[in-house]
């Protein structure tokens, strides 16, 4: 049986429990377990809508007005909207029936009252997933009232099926980007961007929430979707996570061995234990080919406390796709890696050519060229910020206060130019 | 020119903000574990980053601090209050639905008046924590009763407030005149104008609260022009200039923006 998540929102209790009861009947009808919530004010229906980020309604039946003073029904929708936390949404109205209403106000007024509702309404939520409904008059008869009741929530829950189809959305789209390369080996420099296009996926998940995602993770995230049952919610965070999964359900063959790289390879129909050692070195380096030189690129990045979040992340989708075989990328990439010694050395040399070329004008406050991304104040810079701080404190000491501000004004005006900050290195700094 | 956004909040996202300048704005930030921003910052708007967007930095904004000092009148302090929301709605993925607990702080010797006259610039009848998610505190008392009436608040977002100033018969006035402005109407600018009068009847002085910064400048500007706009004959050139000079005094329509 599939299932829906539904939160009612309504301020009557009698009304509440008769909607709680016929949208469980009528969805179960239409072979839908139903899991329901409920809310009778508008605070805590809000408090509801906000914490269903993550996972939200499947259905929301909303009335408009819950005897707030300030707030309404249409508030909750802008919630609902913002947080994504609902996927359909039937607001319930009763001035579109209430004679009252007319009596009161005089009949164009209140028709008036009535479009004004439907446009906030639509302004509020995507129109193709909100229903916005009557509900039965009040001076009609009891059973009367019930049975239009039951019709109109019974067309609600067509429209549900009907709208389910449209859970997720995607399109391939060309991105461009700036893609990093790393700096030739035995330069101290880092890497330098290359304008690149790609494609991506943008996938609109069931509450209008949009993803970009780059061309493999992207297919692997719709196949995940495609696989699953169209009336079942799924969040980004959820498809992504569970992406792994689309292989799992894949290589569901038997696991014949305890070695989890034998298991890997015979999962592919690969007869692993057939073959000699040579061979399965060979197989297991064909296997790495692919991946390794960006696991090792990426690995490097982390090694020098320069990995960027969403390096982090192609990082572990690497290793979540190596599985087993991580390990014998990580042996790899440590035997391939520069020796710290070498390294410690050709810093030595590089930090020493720098000083020798002084203090540089240009652009930069920093020595971008240290270990660390974010910059420090480079050995020549440290000088010279000493160096001026004795001028200005003498200046101070000796009645020239005036003068040490206005050169304080000065450097911090030209800050950029007092600077250690070669100018041949600039085109590989982030 | 835009403002940069804090480089730290990148690194460590504030929980905490404190708007103001002047020594006790930057030590109350200090205790608070967070920098202070001045009313030059907030104003100037954000810069965006080179794909358009904004970074999501104040996902864990949770107070907001505005300290007031004795030359700050009302209006620039319901200026940055509009500024920070600002900030709030493009700085983090809940934008206006982001629930906030509000602090005035206000010079000890300020007279009530000053309390009375922020009430109306937010639409709410009294500034309550319990109900309006702010609350104002004066420098006469010790830091920790500051931390727990700063605590004691319930944090709200910004929709309660913009339904307050949506049913607030003055705000109602003023987006009635702004929106009267679109229109080539003089009839019906001459009518807004009047309305808004009626409602400010005895209280004009409170027009600088719907007026940009020099708020004081521009209010005594819009309350000439508004009896200009009642006494004389609004003719299609004077309205054409009129409509240019609303633009540079009024502050943005609030009420609109949610519509």
């Amino acid at each position: 049986m599939k299932s829906v998540r539904i939160l009612i929102v309504e301020d009557a209790p009698a009304m509440l429990a008769a909607l709680g009861e016929s949208y469980r009947a009528i969805f179960a009808a239409h072979g839908y377990e139903s899991a329901i919530e409920q809310a009778s004010t508008v605070e805590d229906a809000r408090r509801l809508a906000k914490a269903a980020k993550s996972n939200p309604y499947d259905f929301v039946s909303l009335d408009v007005n819950l005897g707030d003073t300030i707030l309404t029904g249409l508030d909750v929708l802008e919630t609902l909207k913002r947080f994504h936390s609902a996927w359909m949404v039937a607001l319930l109205t009763g001035v579109e029936t209430d004679a009252t209403v007319d009596e009161t106000m005089g009949k164009s007024k209140a028709e008036k009252l009535r479009k004004q509702l439907r446009r906030d309404a639509y302004a509020r939520f995507p129109a193709e997933r909100l229903q916005v409904v009557e509900k039965p008059s009040s001076r009609i008869p009891a059973t009367e009232s019930q049975r239009l009741l039951a019709n109109r929530l019974e067309q609600i829950a067509l429209v549900y099926e009907e709208v389910g189809r449209l859970r997720y959305v995607f399109r391939p789209i060309e991105v461009a980007s700036l893609e990093r390369v790393k700096a030739p080996k035995g330069t101290k420099a880092k890497r330098k961007f290359l304008p690149t296009t790609a494609t991506h996926w943008q996938i609109r998940f069931n509450c209008g929430e949009i993803r970009t995602l780059p061309d493999m993770a992207g297919f692997r995230t719709l196949h995940y979707l495609l696989s699953r049952d169209a009336d079942q919610s799924v969040t980004p965070e959820e498809a992504l996570v569970n992406d792994p999964k689309i292989d799992k359900t894949k290589g569901e063959v038997p696991v014949t061995s305890a070695d989890p790289v034998a298991a890997f390879f015979e999962a592919q129909g690969i007869p692993w234990k057939g073959l000699t050692s040579g061979e399965q070195q060979k197989l297991i380096r064909a296997a790495l080919s692919l991946k390794f030189e960006r696991y090792g690129e990426l690995r490097g990045y982390q090694d020098e406390d320069d990995l960027a979040p969403s390096e982090e992340d192609d990082l572990a989708r690497i290793l979540r796709e190596l599985g087993p075989l991580a390990d014998a990328a990580e042996t790899a990439y440590q035997r391939m890696k520069p020796q710290d010694g070498q390294d410690a050395r050709s810093e030595a040399v590089e930090t020493a050519m720098l000083h020798q070329d002084g203090l540089h004008v240009d652009s930069g406050n920093y020595d971008r060229l240290g270990t660390s991304r974010r910059g420090e104040d480079s050995p020549a810079a440290q000088i010279f910020r000493a160096r001026m701080k004795r001028v200005k404190d003498y200046l101070r000491e000796n009645g020239f206060a005036d003068f040490a501000e206005h050169i304080e004004g000065y450097v911090q005006s030209t800050g950029a130019s007092w600077s250690y900050n070669p100018q041949r290195r600039i085109e590989w700094t982030t | 020119m835009a403002s940069l956004i804090p480089n730290e909040w990148r690194y460590v996202p504030p929980v905490s903000l404190v708007v103001g300048r002047g020594p006790y704005a930057v030590a109350l930030a200090t205790i608070l574990g967070t920098e202070a921003i001045t009313s030059g910052q907030l104003s100037a708007g954000l810069e965006p980053n080179d794909g358009g967007g904004y970074p999501q930095v104040l996902e864990s904004l949770a107070q907001v601090v505005f300290v007031v000092s004795e030359s700050m009148p009302a209006a620039e302090v319901i200026e940055n209050h509009r500024a920070v929301w600002h900030w709030v709605g493009k700085l983090s993925s809940a934008g206006d639905q982001h629930e906030l607990a509000i602090l005035f702080v206000l010079p000890a010797d300020v007279a009530q008046g000053f309390e009375d006259v922020l009430a109306v610039g937010l639409g709410v009848p009294r500034i309550d924590p319990a109900v309006t998610g702010h609350a104002v505190w004066r420098c006469a008392g010790s830091l920790s009763e500051l931390i727990d009436v700063l605590t004691g608040i319930r944090p709200m977002d910004l929709l309660p407030l913009r339904a307050r100033w949506a049913a607030d018969t003055k705000h109602t006035a003023m987006a009635g005149l702004r929106a009267t402005l679109v229109q080539v109407n003089p009839t019906a600018i001459s009518e807004a104008a009047r309305q808004v009068l009626a409602t400010f009847s005895g209280q004009e002085y409170l027009l600088d609260l719907f007026c940009r910064p020099p708020s004081h400048r521009h209010g005594n500007l819009l309350r000439n022009w508004l009896n200009a706009a009642v006494t004389n004959t609004v003719t299609p050139d004077w309205l054409k200039v009129a409509r240019n000079q609303l633009d540079g005094w009024l502050t943005e329509d609030e009420i609109a923006r949610t519509q």
